[in-house]
C-alpha cells in the first residue's frame, strides 16, 4: 500500500460514511472542511479503518490527528508493523 | 566521590518513597554540590521545590539546569512552572509559548498552559491593572495556543454518566472527545457492576435494542446492563435499513467497549460521574474501587453544592476520588440551557491539577531512574525528553 491507495480507500469509505458521492478527500481535508464531521462520525470512521485495514485505533489516535494525511500516515505506519 | 555522590542518590529515592519531600530536597541539593553537571537532581529537587511552593529556590535550581540542557523539554516546563508560581506573568508567557512551538503535543506542555492560562485569567480578572501581563503579552500568548486552554482541559476528562450534562460541559467547552458513556443514561448501581464485570455483552446483538424515541431519534437500548444512549441519527434522515444500523450501532460498541476498557488501564483520563439521585459517597468509593481494579484511575464524582460544599469546591475523600461540588444539576424537562458551566471549569481545573502534581514527581522519578536502574545517568540514557 502506498499514500495514494490509502487515500483512495479512506475516499471510498467516507464516501459511503457520510453518504455523499461527491467526497474528495485531501492529505489537508480536516473535519472541518466535511459537513456532519463530528465525534459520532469519527467512531464510525474509526470502526470502519480497523475493519478495512485490519489495524488497531484507539480514539485518542483519532483526536490527535490533524487532517487526513495524517490518518494515512498512520494507516501505512500501522500496516506496514502488523504485516 | 563516587560513593558519597550514589548514597546521596539513594537518600533522596528513599525520602521520596516515605514522602519526606523536605529531606529529599536537601538530598538532590547535595547531589548538584557533588557534581554541579547532573541535570537529573536538578530537575527532580526543582519539581520537588515547586510542589511544597518554595518558589523561589525552585526558580533558582531550574534555571542553573536549563543552561546545562537547554534541550530538555520536562526541564523547560518546570522551569516554565516555576515563572507562574512566582506570578511572573510575562517570563511565564514568554516561557510557555516557547514550549508550546517546540513540544505543542507533549502532555506537560499541554497541562502546564491549562494551568498558566487559568492563572493568568484569573490574575487579570482579579488583581489591579497594571500588575498582571500587558495586553501585548497576553496576546502573544493567546494565539501561541494552538486549541484553547479550557478545551484541552475538558479532553482530560471522561463521562460515565448518569446522563448527558457532562458530554455537553465537554460541547460547550469545545472538547469532543469518544467515549462509551459519554451520551448515555445510566445509574450508579449499574455503573458499579458493570465496570466490575468488564463491560459484559457490550455491543451484543441479543441485548441490544434499536428503537426509534423522542423527536424521532433513534437511540439504542442495552437492556442486560441497563444503558439507554443517544445515536443522533433520525427516522428518515438515513440510508441503512434499521437492521443494517443496528449492526452497525452493536460494532460500534464493541469498539467503544475496548476503549474504555484501556482507557481505564492507562488511567490517565479522570473519568466522571454526575448525578442528583445517586449522592451516597459509599457508593462513590465503590465506583472508585471498581475503577482502581482496571488501573489508577481517578474519579471526579459530581454533587450538587450544599451548605457543606460551595458551588466550585473540591475535595480529594481518598487519593484519587474527588467529589466536586456543582450549583446545580439539571433536571428532566429542564432543558439544558442553564448548566453552570463556571463551576464546572472550575472543579474539572482543580482536579486535574491535583491529580497532576501528585503524578508528577513519581512519574519523573521512574523516567529518571526506573525501577532498579542505574542512578547516575547521562541524560540521554535516562531519555528525560520522552513524552509520558
Amino acid at each position: 500500500l502506498n499514500s495514494a491507495q490509502v487515500l483512495q480507500q479512506l475516499n471510498e469509505l467516507f464516501s459511503e460514511i457520510f453518504q455523499r458521492d461527491d467526497l474528495i478527500l485531501s492529505p489537508s481535508t480536516t473535519a472541518e472542511d466535511v459537513a456532519g464531521w463530528d465525534s459520532f462520525k469519527q467512531i464510525e470512521i474509526a470502526v470502519a479503518v480497523e475493519e478495512k485495514f485490519s489495524i488497531r485505533l484507539r480514539t485518542r489516535d483519532m483526536t490527535n490527528l490533524k487532517n487526513v494525511g495524517e490518518l494515512v500516515d498512520f494507516i501505512l505506519e500501522k500496516t506496514s508493523g502488523e504485516r | 566521590m563516587d560513593d558519597e555522590f550514589k548514597l546521596e542518590i539513594e537518600a533522596a529515592k528513599e525520602a521520596h518513597d516515605r514522602g519526606d519531600i523536605v529531606s529529599a530536597i536537601d538530598h538532590w541539593k547535595r547531589c548538584v554540590n557533588l557534581d554541579p553537571n547532573f541535570v537529573q537532581a536538578y530537575l527532580i529537587g526543582g519539581t520537588a521545590l515547586l510542589q511544597i511552593g518554595r518558589f523561589e529556590e525552585a526558580e533558582v535550581m531550574l534555571s542553573k539546569s536549563t543552561e546545562l540542557d537547554p534541550d530538555n523539554i520536562p526541564l523547560a516546563v518546570e522551569h516554565a512552572k516555576a515563572a507562574t508560581r512566582l506570578k511572573n506573568w510575562s517570563e511565564s508567557i514568554r516561557r510557555w509559548s516557547a514550549l508550546s512551538l517546540r513540544a505543542p503535543d507533549v502532555r506537560e506542555v499541554i497541562d502546564g498552559r491549562i494551568e498558566a492560562d487559568w492563572q493568568i485569567q484569573t490574575y487579570r480578572m482579579s488583581e489591579a491593572p497594571g500588575h498582571g501581563p500587558t495586553d501585548k503579552d497576553w496576546e502573544q500568548f493567546s494565539t501561541s495556543r494552538i486549541k484553547t486552554a479550557d478545551t484541552e482541559l475538558f479532553m482530560q476528562f471522561q463521562s460515565l454518566g448518569d446522563n448527558c450534562e457532562f458530554g455537553l460541559v465537554q460541547r460547550h467547552f469545545q472538547a469532543e472527545p469518544i467515549s462509551l458513556l459519554r451520551w448515555s443514561s445510566i445509574s450508579l448501581d449499574s455503573l458499579i457492576k458493570i465496570v466490575n464485570a468488564d463491560f459484559p455483552n457490550i455491543g451484543a446483538p441479543a441485548t441490544t435494542e434499536l428503537a426509534v424515541g423522542a423527536h424521532d431519534e433513534y437511540v439504542l437500548a442495552d437492556h442486560a446492563n441497563g444503558i439507554v444512549m443517544h445515536t443522533f441519527l433520525f427516522k428518515g434522515q438515513i440510508k441503512e435499513n434499521q437492521n443494517e444500523l443496528f449492526e452497525k450501532m452493536c460494532r460500534r460498541q464493541s469498539y467503544l467497549k475496548r476503549q474504555i476498557l484501556e482507557d481505564l488501564a492507562d488511567g490517565e483520563q479522570i473519568f466522571v460521574f454526575k448525578s442528583f439521585v445517586d449522592t451516597d459517597l459509599k457508593a462513590a468509593k465503590k465506583l472508585h474501587a471498581a475503577l482502581q481494579r482496571h488501573g489508577r484511575c481517578n474519579l471526579l464524582f459530581a454533587v450538587e453544592a450544599d451548605k457543606r460544599r460551595r458551588a466550585g469546591s473540591v475535595e480529594e475523600i481518598a487519593a484519587g476520588l474527588y467529589v466536586g461540588a456543582i450549583d446545580h444539576f439539571t433536571r428532566p424537562g429542564d432543558g439544558w440551557d442553564n448548566i453552570p458551566f463556571d463551576d464546572w471549569r472550575s472543579v474539572c481545573h482543580e482536579v486535574l491539577r491535583r491529580t497532576r502534581s501528585a503524578a508528577r514527581l513519581k512519574n519523573l522519578l521512574n523516567r529518571v531512574f526506573g525501577k532498579g536502574g542505574n542512578s547516575k545517568q547521562s541524560p540521554a540514557q535516562a531519555d528525560p525528553n520522552s513524552p509520558s
